[in-house]
């Protein structure tokens, strides 16, 4: 899962930036309203996690301006702004979700996946695919009712293809919100990554649709 | 200091008024009363005299028993043969015949006889005053009939006079109300620069309240940040991570109190428009679960609240019923039938509800933060106090079939 994360503090931005990344998410960090519209705009996110005092372009001219161009990545607001005029505010500007600083970074990262889970359209937090099961909360893994122990990489992956199970998912898209977006991508890298899977879960389960992408395949047929 | 003049207004105008009348009216009188005295005593000497200029003497010691008690009269007879007079006329000096109606305290009389004209003189030196009993007893009945008379025309005119210190003062109640921001400027001449100056101090107070608001969402950004970072640091240290929740508790509980409205004024606020906009705020802060909030409002109901203020207490209250619900929450809101000036807003909710030790104990004013029932006691500390600076009230409740019920009673914003 890819997320685009918008934070100027100069401390706190790295800091949940390193933490996100602990949880196995590819973060782009942008530390003002100008390059964060343009990167929400352009770039292909799972989520958004939006400051509102930003330099350049405050958080609610960034959010208004994605949704002016049509982006319906879900955005998280976080910000020490807590009154619920803000938040109401906040969520009449488009936003998904809310959080007051300080937070719990469990909770943030809880709430985005969540997110990333019903943007997505699934309402329940449990995903299973064949022998294969998706925890979305806690975004463990299980693999005939035992824990699956995944790389980063290799996590973005199969979770994006869980997501959207049953569907071709296509290989740029795939490279696109799996890879940060400064990260140097190897185009034989996914090839690599898809094999280790393979490997772990069982080749049958993804599919490949030459010169398209790829398949989670649950029902055998 | 001690104070002399009455403490109000009015009364001082009124003791005034008495007081100048007073000595107008009888300043008057008592120069009226001498002459009119000083004449009548005249008439009693000139009946001593005979027609042939002679002067009966023991009339006259009869006579001025007028003036027992009033020892500075003096009198003086000259009759062709020879000159009588009261002991000590002499000592007013010689009284040359006054200037015809002027302020004299002296009168002469003439009174031609057959061996020629008698001079009657009756004076009193200037500067004494006769006893009031003598000058005032007659025309007494008078004095009080105009000063009543005089009181009551001068005390209608104050109260006249004073009628746009009143309208003054219920325009100021106005703005306490919050039914009116400013003084208005049709004020007499008097009033003008009053009513201005108080505008001007209401704005500045206005800014002021608006520069505190300011300054403190600044400091709620500047701390929350570090505390934040701090947080994010120490989250493998269950010591100081508790300590870090205690400083973050700590700076929201004062912050959401500096936000508060100090009851200055109370804008109106519309209900309706501003639960959907929590309404949906909550549903998407709850949005991990399945949810539904109800809504039963009077579409055109106002309340006299800030509208952050009023944010912040139902904000607050539906999230609180949001987070304990099974799955559903019902708000509804009535204007009091009884007392129009207050609304009964209750949420509800199907869950577990409070035990009644619970419900004594949470947003007890004093009750520490940390000691609180997680989830309900920061919200309900604030939305007690919230409902307190309006003077409205809160009760905690069972909902009928489990779940929390509360009920809070807001003043209601009247059409201006």
């Amino acid at each position: 899962m890819r997320i685009l994360l918008v934070e100027d503090d100069s401390d706190l931005g790295p800091a949940i930036a390193r933490a996100l990344r602990a949880e196995q998410f590819a973060v782009d960090h942008a530390t003002n309203g100008i390059d964060a519209a343009h990167l929400g705009e352009t770039e292909h996110y799972h989520a958004a996690v939006l400051d509102l005092g930003l330099p350049g372009q405050d958080g609610f001219a960034v959010l208004r301006h994605w949704r002016g161009a049509d982006r319906a990545l879900p955005v998280l607001i976080l910000t020490a702004r807590d009154a619920w005029s803000d938040k109401v505010a906040g969520f009449k500007a488009g936003a998904d979700d809310y959080l007051v600083k300080p937070f719990r970074l469990e909770e943030l990262v809880m709430r985005l996946r969540a997110l990333v889970r019903r943007a997505a359209g699934h309402a329940r937090p449990r995903l299973e695919c064949g022998p294969l099961a998706f925890e979305t909360q806690t975004g463990q893994f299980e693999l005939d009712g035992l824990p699956l122990r995944l790389t980063g990489l290799e996590w973005r992956i199969l979770s994006q293809l869980m997501l959207h199970r049953g569907i071709v998912i296509d290989r740029l898209d795939l490279l696109e919100r799996v890879y940060e977006g400064d990260a140097e991508v190897d185009s034989n890298s996914l090839e690599v990554i898809i094999g280790r899977l393979r490997k772990k879960i069982g080749a049958s389960l993804i599919e490949t649709t030459r010169g398209r992408g790829y398949r989670l395949v649950c029902e055998r047929s | 200091m001690t104070r002399l003049m009455p403490r109000s207004l009015q009364g001082r105008l009124f003791a005034m008024t008495l007081i100048v009348m007073a000595i107008a009216l009888l300043g008057r009188f008592a120069a009226n009363q001498v002459n009119r005295r000083l004449g009548a005593e005249l008439s009693l000497l000139a009946s001593a005299v005979d027609r042939d200029g002679r002067v009966d003497d023991a009339r006259l010691r009869r006579n001025p028993t007028h003036f027992d008690g009033w020892p500075d009269w003096q009198w003086r007879i000259r009759t062709p043969d020879r000159t009588i007079s009261s002991a000590k006329f002499d000592e007013i000096g010689s009284p040359t015949p006054p200037p015809a109606g002027g302020p004299s305290r002296e009168q002469t009389l003439t009174i031609q006889t057959t061996r020629g004209p008698v001079e009657l003189i009756a004076a009193q030196p200037l500067g004494a005053h006769p006893p009031s009993a003598i000058v005032m007893a007659p025309s007494f009945d008078m004095l009080a009939f105009l000063v009543i008379v005089g009181g009551m025309a001068s005390l209608l005119q104050i109260r006249l006079g004073l009628r746009p210190l009143r309208r003054l003062r219920d325009e100021l109640a106005a703005i306490r109300d919050g039914r009116a921001e400013r003084l208005s400027e049709d004020q007499v001449s008097e009033l003008l620069p009053l009513a201005r100056e108080f505008n001007a101090l209401a704005a500045a107070n206005e800014a002021a309240l608006a520069t505190a608001r300011l300054s403190a969402a600044n400091l709620a950004h500047a701390l929350k940040t570090p505390v934040a970072t701090l947080a994010l640091d120490l989250r493998d240290n269950p010591t100081a991570a508790a300590q870090v929740q205690r400083i973050e508790t700590t700076i929201r509980h004062h912050l959401t109190r500096a936000r508060m409205q100090t009851g200055q004024r109370r804008p109106s606020t519309l209900l309706a428009p501003a639960v959907s906009g929590l309404v949906e705020a909550v549903l998407r802060l709850h949005g991990n679960r399945t949810l539904a909030i109800e809504t039963d409002l009077p579409k055109d109901l106002r309340l006299a609240m800030d509208p952050q203020d009023l944010d912040e207490l139902l904000g607050n209250l539906l999230d609180n019923a949001a987070r304990h619900a099974a799955s559903r929450v019902v708000v509804r809101a009535r204007q009091e039938t009884t007392d129009t000036r207050w609304a009964n807003l209750t949420i509800r909710d199907d869950g577990a509800g409070m035990s009644a030790d619970e419900r004594e104990r949470v947003g007890q004013p004093g009750l520490r933060l940390d000691e609180s029932a997680p989830g309900y006691g920061f919200g309900f500390a604030i939305v007690r106090e919230l409902t307190t600076l309006y003077g409205g009230s809160i009760e905690l409740n069972d909902a009928d079939g489990g779940g929390l019920l509360v009920q809070v009673r807001l003043p209601v914003a009247h059409a201006v």
